[in-house]
């Protein structure tokens, strides 16, 4: 029967960091993954994440001039850079034949307004990119702020029924939809898929700085447990017997070490205690089997006259440590 | 600018298209395209003719 005698305890030591850098499309316009394996938690070094769009203000409004919105002053996420919008007005430019176009209304990296006419239809307007009497395909540059549908070839004052400002529609929302970080594997998911907008046809672009953990091994270190779920079993008793329900519930991972040098003050690991660390734990240490997780580190120092000094380690997780072959 | 021929047609299968403004794009069936004449030609049964040709060049217009 196998014994983890020559295992091995790796926990996060250092991180190297990614600066802001847009994050690949994984193809489903919903994940995007990143340059890491993993997302360290560490203070001061969790992802941040900054996905093209409106953060707040740059709403469209009817203007009196003719063909001409007003745009309200705000900021923007362009590139992972948060850019200021001066408030100001925008002019469109009518189609000389067909009546039906759809104009986008964008800012870029400058926080300069531009209008950009999609293709003009005779009879209506489409909701697809390119189609004739739809919205543009926009450069990758920019952050659509919303859509003006006109339907005459005639110069007018624009109308408010005549501003589509739907967020992931018509509009670019840095905040919109939301996303989860999955920092087991370095990627975000998105709750829908972005709208494919900009020439490609593509999403709008996801930046993000993160760092990616590395990891020293953990020496003198034994009795790892991982943090890992664990299923109850209650039961109510009702008059023909009983009614059973279950629940689940994360246990504390927990570890032990023998402070060399350092007697439990100085050691690199107790200098981390009270962080959000990854530890990764091989049962063989030539192996490449090995669970992995993080949790914030806790310690509790035993001075012992008569043995050696101890620092009993708890991991506590928010997710149970998983499985890796390789 | 020389002069440059579009027609609007309407797509009858999901297939890749150059766009003359947009680059390439995809076809969306029963959506309607501005596309110029060489394109059509290439995509053949892809698409099919829903109204005569517009110029794009606004010095055609009156």
């Amino acid at each position: 029967m196998p014994s983890a005698s020559k295992g091995k305890l790796e926990y996060e030591s250092s991180r190297t960091l990614y600066a802001m850098g847009a994050l690949t499309d994984s193809g489903d316009t919903t994940t995007f993954t990143s340059s890491a394996a993993l997302f360290s938690r560490y203070e001061g070094s969790e992802p941040d994440v900054r996905p093209n769009g409106v953060i707040s203000g740059c709403e469209i409004t009817t203007n009196t001039t003719n063909d001409t919105v007003s745009i309200s002053a705000g900021t923007v996420y362009v590139a992972g850079a948060e850019v200021s919008v001066t408030a100001g007005t925008q002019a469109i430019t009518r189609d000389g034949s067909n009546g039906y176009l759809i104009t986008s209304i964008t800012v870029n990296g400058s926080g300069t307004l531009a209008a950009t006419a999609g293709t003009a239809h005779a009879s209506a307007h489409s909701e697809t990119r390119a189609a004739s009497g739809g919205p543009a395909l926009l450069a990758t540059t920019v952050v659509e702020l919303g859509q003006i549908r006109t339907t005459s070839i005639t110069a007018a004052a624009i109308l408010s029924s005549e501003i589509k400002t739907t967020r992931n529609v018509h509009r670019e929302d840095a905040f919109f939809p939301g996303w989860t970080e999955n920092d087991n594997d370095g990627s975000i998911t998105f709750v829908a898929a972005l709208m494919e907008n900009h020439t490609g046809p593509v999403p709008k672009v996801v930046s993000a700085e993160y760092s990616e953990p590395q990891f020293s091994e953990q020496i003198d270190a034994v009795d790892f447990v991982p943090v890992e779920q664990s299923n109850t079993q209650n039961s109510t008793s009702v008059y023909n017997g009983s009614v059973g329900s279950s629940s689940t519930s994360l246990n504390q991972g927990s570890f032990t070490f023998y402070p060399r040098e350092g007697n439990g003050i100085t050691d690199p690991l107790i200098t981390e205690k009270d962080k959000n660390l990854w530890f990764k734990f091989f049962p063989k240490r030539s192996g490449t089997r090995h669970l992995k997780g993080k949790g914030i580190l806790g310690v509790t120092r035993s001075y012992p006259a008569d043995n050696n000094i101890s620092v009993a380690c708890t991991i506590s997780g928010d997710k149970a440590f998983t499985e890796h072959a390789s | 600018m020389a002069t440059q021929k579009l027609v609007c047609v309407k797509a009858r299968e999901a297939a890749k298209a150059k766009h003359p403004l947009f680059g390439e794009i995809q076809l969306v069936p029963n959506v309607d395209y501005d596309l110029d004449e060489a394109e059509i030609k290439r995509l053949g049964k892809s698409v099919e003719l829903v109204k005569p040709a517009v110029a794009s060049d606004s010095d055609e217009q009156e």
